[in-house]
């Protein structure tokens, strides 16, 4: 079964036509050349995978890769 | 290390910026943190109306002498040109980038600590007063604190949702054709389209700045990229088509927004923080005036604080001046995005277009003169 952190990965790797397995949790966006718009992007992309909402406040913390997984794992699991 | 000051403040945007002028001209010690090492493109319409413009005078910056470029017919469209009006005030239009560069050199020749390109993590308040934190470690204490972080939220002072969520900021500027830039000449263009609308004007250097706002499950619907939004403004409207046939893109992809609080406005705030400009209200792009009221909160915070008013107090004066504006905006542009057959009514009464413009606008005896009095207009 693909856990949440696999799914996360993909949804970014996907976004910047990167190979999921050049990513690392330390990663921040910026590094990855992520834009305004490719966040929009992501967060549209995460909300639909997972059935979840992101607020602004809550992105605004999210720095790195490993962020964004806790992050997800934490609504989803809130949701659950 | 710590460094303490009269006043911390978090965003040097133009409500910021502006408060940290005036603070900084009575003498208070003012640091300002801003996130940008320089000023940058904002997702904004960068309209600025006769208050906006009056306010720039007060701090003794001419919008004209930074390049502003006069906005005098707004322009209402959909598929066609619905309505055409001159606008009953003096506005302009300049990028946030200038403006946002101006007022903050403005910032530090009144004295203010400005620093740029450092992020402000957190902002807690304890016994002491106000502390810092940004995002290398270093603190930062102070007596009071303003937040004016414009759209983004800070960690812990998170606006709750606005009257009109879901919807999606795009900002482009477009080099047009010699045709089509003389079409546009000294006019707002506010064009409808199925899920959304957007605003058009030139900019100072003589290309155009477009903002829309569309929904965010419209743009899902359509394929969610910024070329898929394009080609569904040039789907649904001809004015449009005509107007953005062979426009080139001045920036290599959008600026982009989601989860905006539009029709926001700060309830209390029971913890002493002064919220400015979108801290304080959200106001949708194009059916109200953002600007304006992020240079009003700066004058409506310090001329409380001048008058030994606290936080709070500002903020309920801050709803009492602009509810009333926020509501109806909103519900202007829920209108546009919900119900745009109703804009074609204007086509049969195009002075009530000119009436929609000026309803939006901050009342003139609300204003703030330079001694930071409100406006006497008898």
């Amino acid at each position: 079964m693909t856990t949440i952190a696999e799914r996360c990965l993909s949804l970014i790797a996907n976004q910047k036509a990167l190979s999921v397995e050049t990513l690392r949790p330390d990663q921040t966006l910026e590094e990855l050349q992520f834009d305004s718009l490719d966040k929009v992007t992501l967060v549209f992309d995460i909300e639909e995978e997972f059935h979840l909402s992101i607020s602004d406040a809550e992105l605004a913390q999210l720095h790195t890769l490993g962020d964004i997984i806790n992050g997800v794992t934490r609504k989803a699991t809130e949701a659950a | 290390m710590h460094k303490t000051s009269d006043f911390l403040i978090a965003g040097g945007g133009p409500a910021g910026a502006t408060a940290a002028a005036l603070l900084a001209s009575r003498g208070e010690r003012v640091t300002l943190v801003e996130r940008s090492a320089i000023p940058e493109q904002k997702v904004c319409g960068e309209f600025l109306s006769h208050e906006t413009l009056a306010y720039m005078k007060g701090l003794g910056l001419n919008a004209w002498r930074l390049g502003a470029t006069p906005i005098r017919k707004l322009r209402l469209a959909g598929n066609h040109l619905i309505a055409e009006t001159s606008l009953p005030f003096e506005a302009a239009s300049l990028s946030r980038k200038t403006m946002d560069a101006a007022l903050l050199r403005h910032a530090l020749e009144c004295g203010a600590h400005v620093i740029q390109g450092r992020q402000v993590e957190r902002l807690d308040r304890d016994a002491d007063g106000w502390r810092m934190h940004l995002s290398d470690g270093e603190q930062l204490r102070g007596s009071q604190a303003m937040l004016a972080t414009g759209k983004h939220d800070l960690r812990g002072h998170a606006r709750g949702e606005g009257m009109q969520p879901g919807l999606v900021a795009f900002k482009m500027h477009l080099k047009l054709s010699g045709e089509q830039t003389r079409q546009l000449n000294e006019a707002v263009e506010v064009v409808l389209f199925p899920g959304g609308y957007l605003g058009m004007q030139p900019t100072e250097d003589g290309n155009a700045n477009l903002c829309l706002l569309i929904r965010g499950n419209t743009l899902r619907k359509i394929g969610g990229s910024w070329p898929a939004a394009l080609e569904h403004l040039k789907a649904s409207s001809r004015f449009l088509r005509e107007r953005l046939w062979a426009a080139q893109e001045c920036f290599s992809r959008p600026f982009a927004l989601s989860h905006i609080p539009y029709g926001y406005i700060r309830p209390e705030t029971p913890e002493g923080l002064w919220a400015l400009g979108d801290q304080a209200t959200v106001i949708p792009s194009f059916s109200g005036d953002g600007m304006a009221i992020a240079l009003h909160s700066a004058h409506c915070a310090v001329a409380c604080y001048a008058s030994h008013h606290d936080a709070a107090e500002y903020n309920r004066q801050m709803r009492r001046c602009h509810q009333s504006q926020v509501v109806w905006s909103t519900r202007l542009s829920r209108m546009m995005v919900e119900a745009p057959q109703l804009a074609s009514l204007l086509r049969y009464c195009p002075s009530l277009l000119q009436r929609l413009a000026t309803s939006t606008r901050i009342a003139e005896d609300r204003l703030f003169t330079p001694s930071l009095k409100p406006r006497d207009v008898s």
